[in-house]
């Protein structure tokens, strides 16, 4: 036996019904009731079909917003260990702690670099950001690579930590746009 | 060798600079300004000339990748070939004098203290009419 969908099989008794009451004339009591069944079935079928796919499309919509959010999060996350490793280089900076300075200006230049690389549909401004802060810490990187073979002490602190601050709000309204759409 | 590229990134760099459409920031090294794209950023900077026997400036355009390595810079000298009808260094010290005055947003506090000074003109006026 084959089995035939209700919605399909009510489709085919409405218009059997409709053709019935077409080819008899005004049809009589019986096929009239039927034809009004039939279209209340069809009226049904439609809404059920309408209600399914907008089920659908709502479900997929969901989905997508969770993927978007999840990607938001991990770039929140990201942006967040940099501005940490910002504040850490401060210090070091005001500590003259030059020897330890290369290993944080590389984690931190990861940090940025996976900001950027991940796919969190970043406007061009904000992309601008973060390829600026990575060309001005890979900058600074050498800079005091260079300076630890001859005389850190020659660095200017104050200098260092203005870009660095700088750069700091710069991410901060990056990560606070991000921030704000999650959940939006 | 001639570099029509970057004379072409210099020209548009040097106009829109002028426009205020670009905004040039400070970086670590001082006297270096730099301005950033999605995956590339530029620097303008300049030094004591390498042409030898003369005392003068050379003018710098430095392009650096996306993880922050130079990929290529240029000179004013590098550029002689470019630029036939105008003087590279000229184009190219304007172009480094105006990133400066948008890095330290000279235009912004030129800006403020006009509006100061027409202010506290206006006010001078205002006494001056009620006496």
């Amino acid at each position: 036996m084959v089995d035939v969908p209700q919605d399909s099989s009510n489709a085919n008794e409405f218009l059997d019904a409709v053709h019935m009451f077409v080819t008899t004339g005004m049809g009589d009591y019986a096929s009239v009731i039927g034809v009004v069944i039939a279209l209340i079935g069809f009226y049904i079928t439609v809404r059920k079909i309408r209600r399914s796919s907008s089920a659908a499309e709502e479900a997929s919509k969901t989905v997508k917003k969770l993927r978007e959010d999840s990607i938001r999060m991990d770039l929140v996350a990201e942006s967040s260990t940099a501005l940490g490793l910002m504040d850490q280089i401060k210090f070091l900076h005001r500590q003259n702690e030059w020897p330890l300075l290369p290993d944080k200006y590389t984690a931190l230049r990861k940090a940025l670099i996976s900001v950027k690389s991940i796919d969190a549909d970043l406007t061009e401004e904000q992309n601008s950001i973060i390829q600026g802060a990575v060309v001005i810490i890979r900058r600074m990187e050498s800079k005091v690579e260079m300076a630890l073979q001859t005389d850190p002490a020659k660095l200017d602190v104050a200098n260092l930590n203005t870009v660095i601050s700088k750069q700091m709000d710069a991410l901060q309204t990056v990560l606070i746009a991000e921030k704000y759409k999650i959940g939006r | 060798m001639p570099h029509p590229k970057m004379k072409a990134i210099i020209d548009i760099l040097q106009r829109r600079t002028m426009d205020d459409k670009l905004v040039w920031e400070e970086t670590e090294e001082e006297g270096f300004y730099q301005i950033a794209f999605p995956r590339y950023a530029v620097r303008v900077s300049k030094r004591p000339t390498k042409v030898s026997g003369t005392t003068g400036t050379d003018y710098l355009v430095s392009i650096y990748n996306t993880e922050g390595k130079l990929i290529d810079e240029v000179s004013d000298l590098d550029m002689q070939e470019d630029y036939t009808d105008s003087d590279p260094y000229y184009m190219m010290k304007e172009l480094y004098d105006n990133a400066r005055r948008s890095a330290m947003g000279v235009q912004t506090a030129l800006g403020d203290i006009l509006k100061n000074l027409e202010e506290s003109g206006e006010k001078e006026e205002d006494s001056g009419d009620r006496e």
